[in-house]
């Protein structure tokens, strides 16, 4: 176990995923804080929030969980095909991740303009109006899938950088640790997504 | 320093636990539409657990990761729980 090894550089592979994991438990803390606002607030206005969710477009919304999972299937099946040498392979399933990727946020778009369109975004005169568990679940929706988003955006960025990596052999059968935790961003990011559709989409 | 041996899953595993995945996704859609009035919210979170212990342990690999990751994670997350699980039963049997 004690054996000196001469490294020409200094690579901690598991340091590195411990580190992406801490980051992780603390995006845990952000979301959670949420969901118990939401959870308090939809005990409280149950019937409001029904009436508001109604208003969402659950096929979209359905749409965007597939997609989302799909996602992470292709980008979990990348560092296979990166362990197995399959470089060209490993590139194409990142690429389509963050098609997946364009293609939810096209769909939120779509979504968050007819919404803006309609008079419901936090602040309108529309919204101000209507009872008070429907004001506040929008605030929220708009809050929570707009902070989901964004980590959606960071989220293809580093893909990005995954891809240009693979591309120009810098992530590699031997060292490809950048691609485990660009991996296992995305996949939290699908891990919120995950909890937000049901919550915000399907109140019966 | 011994390089340890790194398990590959195979694409076949990943396209089974996607399929999974999908079903329970429909599985949620349809409760919703099936009038189980207090009980939807109940099934729906027991559905969303079941899908994010399945993506932690496939495709974020923990199944094959090393024991110190698994036993943080699944430690962390159960604190997690338990903590946002004390704050409401204390709210919502005020």
């Amino acid at each position: 176990m004690e054996s000196v090894v001469t490294h020409a550089e200094h690579r901690d592979d598991f340091g590195a995923k411990l580190g992406m994991w801490i980051f992780i438990f603390t995006e845990l803390l952000l979301f959670g804080g949420l969901f118990l606002v939401y959870a308090v607030y939809r005990r409280l206005y149950p019937a409001d929030f029904h009436d508001a969710a109604l208003e969402l477009n659950a096929f979209l919304g359905t749409l965007n969980t597939v997609a989302l999972l799909i996602s992470s299937m292709t980008v979990a099946m990348s560092l296979t095909a990166v362990q197995k040498g399959n470089q060209k392979l490993a590139a194409r399933l990142i690429l389509v991740t963050i098609l997946m990727g364009v293609f939810f946020l096209f769909n939120k778009y779509h979504e968050w303009g007819t919404e803006i369109r309609d008079g419901l975004y936090p602040g309108s005169e529309n919204l101000m109006g209507q009872a008070h568990g429907v004001t506040l679940f929008f605030g929220l929706y708009f809050f929570m899938t707009g902070l989901h988003m964004l980590h959606m955006l960071v989220g293809m960025i580093l893909l990005i950088v995954t891809w240009v990596k693979i591309k120009s052999g810098a992530i590699n059968s031997e060292r490809y640790v950048l691609l485990e935790n660009g991996s296992l961003y995305w996949c939290l990011v699908d891990l919120i997504w995950i909890f937000l559709f049901p919550l915000l989409y399907l109140i019966p | 320093m011994e390089s340890e041996k790194h398990h590959i899953t195979s694409y076949r595993t990943y396209v089974l636990v996607l399929i999974v995945l999908l079903l329970l996704v429909s599985i949620s859609v349809g409760v919703t539409h099936m009038g189980l009035k207090t009980w939807t919210v109940g099934v729906a979170l027991l559905i969303m657990c079941a899908m994010a212990s399945i993506i932690l342990i496939y495709f974020m690999h923990l199944k094959f990761d090393h024991i110190l990751l698994k036993v943080l994670v699944v430690g962390v997350f159960l604190l997690f729980a338990t903590f946002i699980g004390i704050t409401l039963l204390e709210y919502l049997t005020r």
